[in-house]
């Protein structure tokens, strides 16, 4: 297949809380092809969202990225000036959030918060800035654009406001779009016809697309290229349908076998046993140890590490390691 | 919008009947008026004049006579001053409204970059500093801060004039005057910027705070937006949209005449004028002021509400 | 939809591991971390300390009048100076400082009991009892309190009241006309508390209404009252110190620190003698900003918004 557009080399990122140092992004790697659309997935907390904003370079105080390297195109993003990092956020990176609700402006227009990217980096004039914002919403599947234009964010729905989320990152014509739980906050319904944009939107324009989720269905749905996360480490990673017919690690099949199937109903959902670990007390061993129905001596006394194996899938655990059996 | 403006407007008339009365009440207990005080009016005269006054007339019945005359626009007559309360009022409020309207514009500008500055380093020692000033001046009795600034500014450095409105004796014309007028300006506007800013710039700070961590700033910066812009666009307006609110909170204290601050500094004033007229026992006058005063505060509150629902594309109404 | 909450008890079950820790206590340990907090709390014990117990180690007393050693400067022995009396100021400002903090503490007491009381009844009867309360509040919030208090603090002065008696009457007048704001705050609270189940709960059991609002409503507005009642204590000392700086408030022979201060007003006094007025200033200053920082940092602790920005 093509190149690789981003790729993660042992990321780590930190957050300096009052209670202690929280590793949530714990020296993690994979990387996104072009125009391909890799899932991040994970129980909250696990990192996946720090993972984006790592990407983007907009990790919120109290956290700081201590380590590792984020190639854009052969590139280190986190050696670059601010200046530009902001050259390449919403033009060439764009990200998409989960609470279409809260994440655009109340107080500016539609119209001005699509315009705005256009404006910086495309330089276009206002009126042409206002020309493509309208295709914009149309293309984002929006009816009366030019109506829509002039509109604040409190008279929209919420899926209309996440088209327009989407309408904002797509406007510079991004080579990959971060879609941190586009979906999680909206409507059942709604739901799909966003995934439906998002799809088309992607054979259209061959965008890569680091969707970050926790739900399977949509990983089922999107997905070309899975990563497991737990507790800040990717502990597998493989292409979907591999991983779907062959999960490795326990976690992620505990995962799937929480998955509800409609053929065979069964009394209680399987649920993984026991809690996410507490993110300031991990030691030097395998971080699902406790939860895990294998758990092996060694699994408390030495992280394993993330190994490849056949068929691209790479999974972190002692069941496949000789030091296991 | 129409609607709401005359329910409010229509609000406002049993409060200010209300403030009336309890106005009225409290000077019916002054037990001095301008007439018994004033020793070199005859017995003959003072009778007289109280009866022109209606100050012989039961307090209810004197209530409804001052109330009627009020709502036609007549607050009485100033004894002190020899014309009507409107006409004291008029001559004065400007004088007040100078200084005021100079403090104000000085206090909001400087609130509104310490308070963002404050919110954008927050915890910082800056932040730290910044704080510990703006409580400093808001815990400052406006008298002291006055005095301190006259005694080591004016008198010692000799640095601005100590009080007064202008230069006495001076026939100062055109521009010298009001050069002279400016520089009698100075310490009182320091002052009261002093003891305004505090609380000010503690609210952009907070509003800021909160603001900073929505949701669309940090879509703000996703989409590669400057820091600055982000900051001063993004969400400076919507700390400024609630800040609109205070600023209609504000009207009384634009014309309310600093009282304290002007007769510290003899500025000629509504407000020393009403601390003066207070040892005349001119109480048309004082009680004048005082229903203009609420009046005011009143009206402010509907300017409030209403800026609000203007700017505010939420809220704006139909 | 199928998703990953892998086990719906992990919410529930995390619990446990975080020690539990009351609003209460989670509010102090917040306020221990503002260093202005607690420069605060250590200013206000320190004034305490000084003035209620600080005179009992001063070598003078306030009879002790000698005019001869009047107005001196800043000394060894009078490390405050002496005024025209020739009474130690250091002295004076210690007990002038017991009459200040007190008129800001019934003053606070007045107004956060009349407060508090008006605003429970009028959240939680609603209707017409709401309606004539907020009414009073409107009418109390339109009229400029500054003004309002050298007018009555004329007519004492009027009534010739005795100087003796007229700080409580201060005290009271201060605590009356600055009740409205809190009251305004505990309705909306009560208001939307008594919707809440654990109300109707207390409904069910046919408690008196007595019981149900000092029971089971107020004590759930107390964050609001105690955040309002140490900047209102702060807040009536400033108001005393201008009405007394102007007269109208605390008069002579009581020392208060705003009446110290109005020697000031002679022109010789203000500009020869600095150490008349300066020291009853920064004490005052001292004190409310003081008050301010406590203030503020538990109305930060106990705001659950503030708290999760930290």
């Amino acid at each position: 297949m093509s190149n690789n557009l981003i790729e993660f080399r042992n990321l780590r990122t930190n957050f300096y809380t009052g209670s202690g140092v929280v590793k949530a992004v714990n020296d993690v790697s994979f990387s996104i092809r072009e125009g391909e659309t890799l899932c991040v997935v994970g129980e909250s907390g696990c990192g996946k969202s720090v993972t984006a904003m790592s990407l983007m370079r907009l990790v919120a105080t109290p956290g700081k990225i201590v380590g590792g390297e984020i190639l854009y195109k052969g590139e280190d993003l986190l050696k670059l000036k601010e200046r530009e990092m902001r050259y390449l956020r919403g033009n060439e990176i764009a990200m998409i959030f989960q609470d279409p609700m809260s994440s655009l402006n109340p107080v500016l227009t539609i119209g001005h918060q699509i315009a705005e990217p256009l404006r910086i980096h495309k330089k276009l004039s206002k009126q042409e800035a206002k020309k493509k914002s309208i295709e914009l919403i149309e293309l984002v599947g929006i009816p009366r654009a030019a109506k829509i234009y002039d509109s604040y964010p409190h008279e929209l729905s919420g899926g209309m406001r996440q088209r327009i989320m989407i309408a904002i990152a797509l406007s510079c014509d991004p080579k990959l779009l971060i879609a941190d739980e586009p979906t999680t906050a909206l409507d059942v319904t709604i739901q799909a016809q966003i995934l439906d944009l998002m799809r088309d939107i992607k054979k259209e324009f061959n965008t890569a697309i680091m969707m970050i989720t926790h739900d399977l269905g949509v990983v089922a749905e999107m997905a070309d290229h899975v990563v497991v996360m737990y507790a800040g480490k990717v502990i597998e990673e493989a292409p979907v349908h591999e991983l779907f017919n062959n999960p490795k690690h326990p976690y992620t099949q505990g995962l799937l076998k929480a998955k509800p199937v409609i053929s065979n109903r069964q009394d209680r959902l399987y649920t993984i046993p026991g809690q996410v670990p507490n993110p300031v007390e991990l030691g030097e061993n395998c971080y699902f140890n406790d939860r895990c129905e294998h758990c092996m001596e060694i699994c408390v006394q030495k992280q394993p590490d993330l190994n490849i194996y056949d068929n691209k899938h790479k999974a972190a655990c002692w069941l496949y390691e000789k030091e296991g059996k | 919008m129409k609607q709401f403006l005359i329910r409010r407007i229509l609000q406002m008339i049993p409060t200010l009947i209300g403030v009336s009365i309890i106005l009225f009440s409290v000077f019916s207990m002054v037990p001095g008026n301008f007439i018994d005080s004033n020793q070199t009016i005859s017995a003959e005269r003072a009778a007289e004049l109280k009866h022109i006054h209606g100050l012989d007339k039961p307090a209810t019945e004197r209530y409804f006579i001052w109330a009627s005359n009020a709502l036609k626009g007549d607050f009485g007559y100033s004894f002190q001053h020899k014309v009507d309360v409107t006409t004291v009022i008029d001559r004065y409020i400007w004088n007040s409204v100078l200084i005021a309207a100079f403090s104000m514009i000085f206090t909001w500008i400087i609130a509104i970059f310490i308070g963002v500055f404050s919110a954008v380093k927050k915890y910082s020692l800056y932040d730290g500093i910044i704080t510990f000033i703006v409580f400093g001046l808001m815990s400052l009795p406006s008298f002291f801060l006055g005095l301190l600034a006259i005694k080591f500014i004016a008198v010692d450095m000799g640095w601005a004039p100590v009080g007064g409105m202008y230069t006495t004796g001076s026939s100062a014309t055109g521009f010298a005057k009001v050069f002279d007028l400016l520089e009698h300006m100075i310490l009182p506007v320091t002052v009261l910027t002093a003891l305004g800013v505090g609380g000010l710039t503690r609210y952009f700070r907070t509003s800021m705070l909160d603001i900073i961590n929505q949701d669309y700033i940090r879509t703000a910066r996703a989409k590669g937006v400057k820091e600055s812009t982000v900051i001063f666009k993004h969400a400076l307006r919507n700390a400024l949209i609630p800040a609109i609110t205070l600023l209609g909170f504000e009207l009384p204290a634009l014309f309310s005449g600093a009282m304290i601050t002007e007769k510290i500094f003899n500025w000629p004033g509504i407000g020393r004028v009403y601390l003066d007229a207070l040892n005349y026992r001119d109480y048309f006058l004082l009680m004048g002021y005082l229903m203009f005063l609420s009046f005011l505060t009143v009206l402010g509150n509907l300017l409030a509400d209403t800026l609000y629902g203007l700017v505010d594309p939420r809220v704006r109404l139909k | 939809m199928s998703q990953v909450t892998a086990n719906p008890n992990v919410t529930t079950a995390a619990e446990p591991k975080v020690k539990s820790a009351s609003p209460w206590v989670l509010a102090f340990r917040q306020v221990r971390q503002s260093k202005l907090a607690i420069f605060g709390i250590v200013m206000l014990l320190l004034m305490f300390l000084i003035c209620f117990f600080g005179p009992f180690f001063s070598p003078y007393t306030i009879d002790t009048l000698n005019i001869r050693n009047g107005n001196k400067a800043p000394s060894a022995a009078h490390w405050l100076g002496t005024d025209n009396l020739g009474r130690d100021i250091l002295l004076r400002v210690m007990l002038a400082g017991r009459i200040s903090l007190l008129v800001g503490f019934v003053a606070m007491m007045v107004s956060v009991s009349i407060g508090s009381l008006l605003g429970a009844i009028a959240g939680f009867y609603r209707g017409w009892v709401d309606t004539i309360i907020m009414r009073i509040i409107d009418i109390m919030m339109s009229i400029p309190s500054l003004p309002l208090l050298i007018i009555l603090g004329s007519i004492l002065s009027d009534w010739k009241i005795p100087p003796s008696e007229r700080i409580y009457i201060v005290m009271f007048m201060l605590g009356i006309l600055s009740w409205p704001g809190l009251a305004r705050l505990v309705r909306g609270q009560i208001l939307s508390l008594r919707e809440q189940e654990f109300m109707q709960a207390a409904e069910s059991l046919g408690l008196r209404d007595s019981k149900k609002i000092f029971r089971h409503l107020l004590p759930n507005t107390i964050p609001i009252i105690i955040v309002n009642a140490t900047l209102a204590v702060g807040g009536a000392i400033l108001m005393e110190s201008v009405l007394s700086y102007l007269g109208l408030g605390v008069v002579p022979p009581t020392p208060s620190w705003g009446n110290m201060i109005s020697a000031a007003n002679n022109l010789i006094d203000f500009q020869k003698r600095p150490w008349l007025w300066i020291p009853p200033g920064v004490c005052v200053f001292i004190t409310v900003m003081s008050f301010n920082f406590v203030g503020d940092a538990l109305r930060d602790a106990f705001d659950p918004k503030s708290k999760s920005k930290r």
